[in-house]
């Protein structure tokens, strides 16, 4: 039994490591992120720079800090602006059933027949590229998982003694459905944005790496991976090293969401 | 008979909204497609011709049913970059790209379903405790970065298979597929990982089941448990994620091709997007929906014929 808590344990020290270094790099890196050296390009591993130097011989631990700063706000808003429509969407099919449930239900079908990352490129093709396009696209992308799992949960809820007694009460549909069912149907939605996280983190590394995501001199680890694909025979660990941070990351969010759906499980 | 009729009215119905977004979408993009073709200096005369050319004086609707039996037709508009009609230009990519799903979803099915049986037969003992946090770092991995991995050991440090670029099957079969297979393992890499994961699943739930009590009652041994009697109804639900990850495969190789300079359509699709060619850009992703939606549909079918309940639902 106690075996399946690893899983959250896991999950809580990758993330926790990570927002550490996203912490600290907000007022210290090892070196300043721009600066540029022309004697130490391409410098493998070593004591002064743990994870080498680039291409213009900065250094690359500190950019790696900097781009955790990138991935983890991108990852909180884009979670953010596709739970809060998400969830409200998700509410008011489950809620009020019928057409309107239909409808918006067809809607979110075909908004996850879109392969994601397709409709964040259509999103920046017309609206621009840039750091606020990435992460507005990603949150919109986010939107239907939440809405499916926040309208099951609201189906359920709807037919309990509860609501029924809130109704006959005359508390009005807006209350009951935020103050009365909302909390009740809150553990999914946790777990939702913990896999959310994780997707918004691989879908703007994949978009700047395609060079429409995040733009410089915003530091981003998958802009740094296109900027290292170039170098790779010269020097390996520098695409090695973002590779890592974006698996991690994304590894952490998943294991904890997984964790808490564990426990989640256990209680019922 | 009435659920297939119920299936395809539901593919319609999303094959009409996904146009109607795609559609939409692009109408309200800030800018005008007439004075940015003619530039800000056009007078009154030149704006009205171009408009009635490019049929912008009609009214939306029409507009829209235009452009959807365009769809049809096969007629989707005039690349602006390529000066090409937009259909053209998609299918002469869409080898490489189909390709590249097809050996991706077949990597999928031989590697992702056996591993997950297995998984689920060593149940919570270490090797299937492994094999599900093998799989757990494999939906992690970004494919783009794997691709890049794989691309440095095969093609430019071990020189197995050359690093990138494209040769097409009708010039040399054996290269095709060699420039091929880097790509399509990278694309198939997190969605392997999740068919292992969903089918150590449904396996391990479907073990819970009376029948499966039954045939080890009448001296079964596991492995013919497994195979004669569990496979077959776990296998359905496996084929419901199999389903979605057509879209997965498809968004993938948009990146892929990228990284392994492939000439498919989602390098053509980054092309249009940094040049803005928009009416190729809408052509595309309404193909590619497109092509996810009728997957998914299909999918739905052969779902039914394998379990004639679901009909009953």
């Amino acid at each position: 039994m106690k075996r399946k808590r690893v899983s959250l344990y896991i999950g809580i020290s990758i993330i926790a490591s990570l927002l550490a270094m996203m912490v600290v790099s907000l007022f210290y890196t090892p070196y300043p992120v721009t600066e540029m050296n022309r004697d130490e390009r391409f410098a493998p591993p070593s004591a002064n720079h743990p994870l080498g130097t680039d291409n213009f011989g900065r250094d690359v631990l500190s950019r790696i800090m900097k781009g955790s700063q990138t991935a983890f706000f991108v990852g909180l808003i884009a979670v953010s602006v596709g739970g809060l429509f998400g969830v409200l969407v998700g509410a008011i099919a489950g809620y009020f059933g019928g057409m309107l449930d239909e409808f918006i239900m067809r809607l979110m079908d075909a908004m996850m027949a879109f392969p994601g990352i397709l409709f964040a490129l259509m999103f920046v093709s017309i609206f621009g590229v840039g750091i606020r396009n990435t992460i507005i696209a990603i949150g919109i992308m986010s939107i239907p998982s939440f809405a499916r799992i926040t309208r099951s949960g609201f189906i359920q809820h709807k037919e309990f003694e509860y609501v029924k007694n809130a109704r006959v009460k005359g508390v009005s549909n807006f209350r009951i459905m935020f103050s009365h069912i909302l909390p009740n149907v809150l553990s999914p939605i946790i777990v939702a944005a913990s896999m959310g996280f994780s997707s918004a983190v691989l879908s703007e590394a994949a978009l700047s790496y395609l060079g429409l995501g995040v733009q410089p001199p915003d530091p981003s680890w998958g802009r740094m991976l296109n900027e290292s694909q170039v170098f790779i025979t010269l020097s390996p660990w520098y695409t090695i090293a973002p590779g890592i941070f974006i698996t991690l990351i994304v590894l952490g969010f998943n294991f904890l969401g997984d964790g808490i759906a564990d426990l989640q499980d256990r209680q019922q | 008979m009435y659920i297939y009729l119920r299936k395809l009215f539901a593919m319609l119905a999303t094959v009409f909204l996904v146009s109607m977004i795609t559609f939409i979408t692009f109408e309200i993009i800030p800018g005008d497609p007439v004075l940015a073709r003619l530039g800000v200096d056009a007078d009154e005369a030149q704006i009205r011709a171009l408009s009635e050319e490019l049929g912008l004086d009609e009214p939306l609707y029409k507009r829209f049913f235009g452009w959807i039996t365009g769809l049809f037709t096969g007629d989707l508009g005039q690349s602006i970059r390529y000066s090409r009609p937009v259909s053209e230009l998609i299918f002469d990519r869409l080898p490489v790209t189909l390709s590249l799903a097809l050996i991706s979803m077949v990597l999928i099915v031989i590697i992702g379903v056996p591993l997950g049986i297995l998984s689920a037969r060593y149940g919570d003992r270490l090797p299937g405790i492994s094999i599900s946090i093998v799989s757990q770092i494999g939906m992690a991995v970004p494919s783009f970065w794997t691709g890049i991995i794989l691309m440095y050991i095969f093609g430019l440090t071990l020189r197995w298979v050359s690093p990138g670029g494209y040769t097409p099957w009708s010039v040399d079969p054996v290269e095709a597929f060699k420039s091929l297979l880097l790509p399509a393992v990278a694309i198939a890499l997190p969605s392997i990982a999740t068919v292992i994961r969903y089918t150590r699943n449904t396996v391990m739930e479907q073990m819970k089941n009376d029948y499966v009590r039954l045939a080890f009652s009448k001296g079964l041994k596991m492995n013919a448990v497994l195979f004669r009697h569990v496979l077959k109804n776990a296998l359905i639900p496996v084929i419901t994620v199999l389903g979605m990850i057509t879209a997965n495969i498809l968004g993938g190789s948009i990146v892929i091709e990228q990284v392994f300079t492939l000439p498919g359509v989602g390098r053509l699709l980054i092309n249009a997007i940094s040049v803005r060619d928009l009416p190729l850009v809408q052509g595309m992703v309404l193909y590619i929906s497109l092509v996810i939606v009728v997957t998914n549909f299909l999918i739905d079918i052969v779902y039914t014929l394998i379990d004639p309940r679901i009909k009953l639902r």
